[in-house]
């Protein structure tokens, strides 16, 4: 426990200390009003978008649901792969085929979101 | 009494490890400024104390006194927690990063790390992945075109790399037979693990400079494009947070988490070990030849486009990291 109460003292700090930045930049800055300072950067002219979050699209939908399942993939992968050592010197053909069956079943996957064109940018 | 005694130990130990993280990414900054200087034939800082010395001093200066603008039309709760969601996590991966074995110096034990925890490289990875939420944040709450932009491709580098990095980590992990950064390295005595694992190095090394926005991956600023991606809208030290957090704190921890998965962290170079350095100057070294390997190629590369890096982490990296997961597995069942 006392490694993750050190990892928790050690995050709030951090915290600290950042804000403390921010704040101690709010506190010595200089502050001049401005009529144009509250505008958004575009070039010098003004808005014609008054907001930008509706008028940019993504192009990564399908890589992003991919992201999800591999990562989740991954979860897999890394369990066994701490373990590994200590099953194969006990039954290396076990542990190996068990992982490469799951591992084919996912290349599968890849290779069929591949050729369906799912890896493209869209 | 016990847990404050505990809790205020921790905190001056974490202090002192954050202070010696900004003095170092504070030079850091020098050392990269001095780098591309040289790298482009121009001397680089100069006139700021003797032979530009002085310059990280004045820019923290600099950063510090800029006025604090917020935009009209920004979010700003966000807006100013998005520094901060990059900054934090950036330098909670120093809190697992081992920087030698614990040792005694006048009766005291002294642990040259702040937690040695079992599930060290899994933190790692997961703080890795929470700073760029900062970059994706600050796109967002910019409410401004290019932030945005910058900020949606971040995100897609970050949906290319992070199933290859994760595939990646297997390798030195099976190896060791553990997630502790300490039991890694000392599983490395005999022999590094770039050895059967140089596939994942690759793959590894690709995710470091996509994560930290490093040149042929930094598509979230490109200044030619962009103006300044996600951060045209930032000023003063909500800005110099930033690439404080991305480009010093963040290369120089997962160069360090680099150097001891692969490179046997704290063990001496092969056939140096007679030299009589300790060993957390030996981490130190390869840690430094490691983050110079970054800015050598971060100056030296031309920007890819974020179709290109996404393309390459799914269809060159994800296999490449399957293939090694496969080569070790075979490695460990003949070696042992």
């Amino acid at each position: 426990m006392t490694g993750y109460f050190a990892l928790l003292v050690f995050g709030l700090t951090a915290l600290g200390l950042g804000a403390g930045l921010l704040l101690l930049n709010r506190l010595i800055a200089p502050r001049i009003k401005d009529p144009m300072e509250g505008y958004t950067y575009e070039c010098g002219v003004p808005l014609y978008d008054k907001t930008s979050h509706l008028s940019l699209e993504q192009k990564y939908y399908l890589l992003g649901l991919l992201l999800v399942l591999f990562d989740l993939e991954a979860a897999f992968v890394l369990p066994w792969a701490a373990i590994f050592r200590d099953i194969a010197q006990i039954s290396p053909g076990f542990i190996f085929t068990e992982m490469f069956i799951f591992l084919f079943i996912l290349i599968l996957g890849y290779i069929y979101a591949w050729k369906k064109g799912a890896l493209k940018w869209q | 009494m016990d847990l404050l005694g505990t809790a205020i130990f921790l905190a001056i130990k974490s202090l002192i490890f954050i202070m010696g993280m900004f003095l170092g990414a504070a030079y850091l900054t020098l050392l990269e400024r001095k780098f591309a200087g040289h790298v482009q034939q121009r001397p680089g800082p100069l006139h700021v104390g003797p032979h530009g010395f002085l310059q990280p001093i004045a820019d923290a200066l600099k950063v510090l006194t800029k006025e604090d603008l917020v935009p009209d039309n920004v979010d700003k709760v966000l807006f100013y927690l998005a520094s901060l969601m990059a900054f934090v996590p950036a330098i909670m991966i120093l809190a697992v990063v081992p920087f030698g074995e614990p040792f005694t110096i006048f009766g005291i034990e002294i642990q040259p790390y702040i937690s040695d925890l079992n599930v060290g490289l899994l933190l790692a990875l997961a703080f890795g992945s929470i700073s760029i939420y900062g970059v994706i944040f600050a796109g967002w709450a910019s409410n401004s075109k290019y932030p945005m932009i910058g900020g949606l491709r971040k995100a897609a580098v970050l949906i290319g790399y992070e199933v290859a990095l994760g595939f990646a980590l297997a390798g030195p992990i099976m190896m060791a037979g553990s997630f502790s950064l300490r039991e890694i390295v000392e599983a490395q005595q005999g022999m590094w693990f770039i050895i059967p694992n140089i596939l994942a190095f690759v793959v590894v090394v690709f995710c470091v400079l996509a994560e930290t926005g490093r040149t042929p991956f930094d598509v979230q600023e490109a200044e030619a494009e962009l103006v300044g991606g996600y951060v045209t809208e930032y000023t003063g030290m909500k800005f110099g947070l930033f690439p404080l957090a991305e480009w010093y704190i963040a290369t120089f921890v997962l160069s360090a988490i680099t150097v001891i998965l692969f490179f046997g962290g704290w063990q001496p170079l092969p056939l140096l070990g007679w030299l009589p350095i300790p060993e957390f100057l030996w981490f130190f070294i390869k840690v430094f030849l490691l983050f110079m390997f970054f800015l050598w190629v971060h100056w030296t590369l031309p920007r890819y486009r974020v179709d290109q890096i996404t393309e390459m982490a799914w269809k060159v990296m994800l296999p490449l990291a399957l293939a090694n997961i496969l080569i070790v597995a075979v490695w460990i069942i003949i070696f042992g």
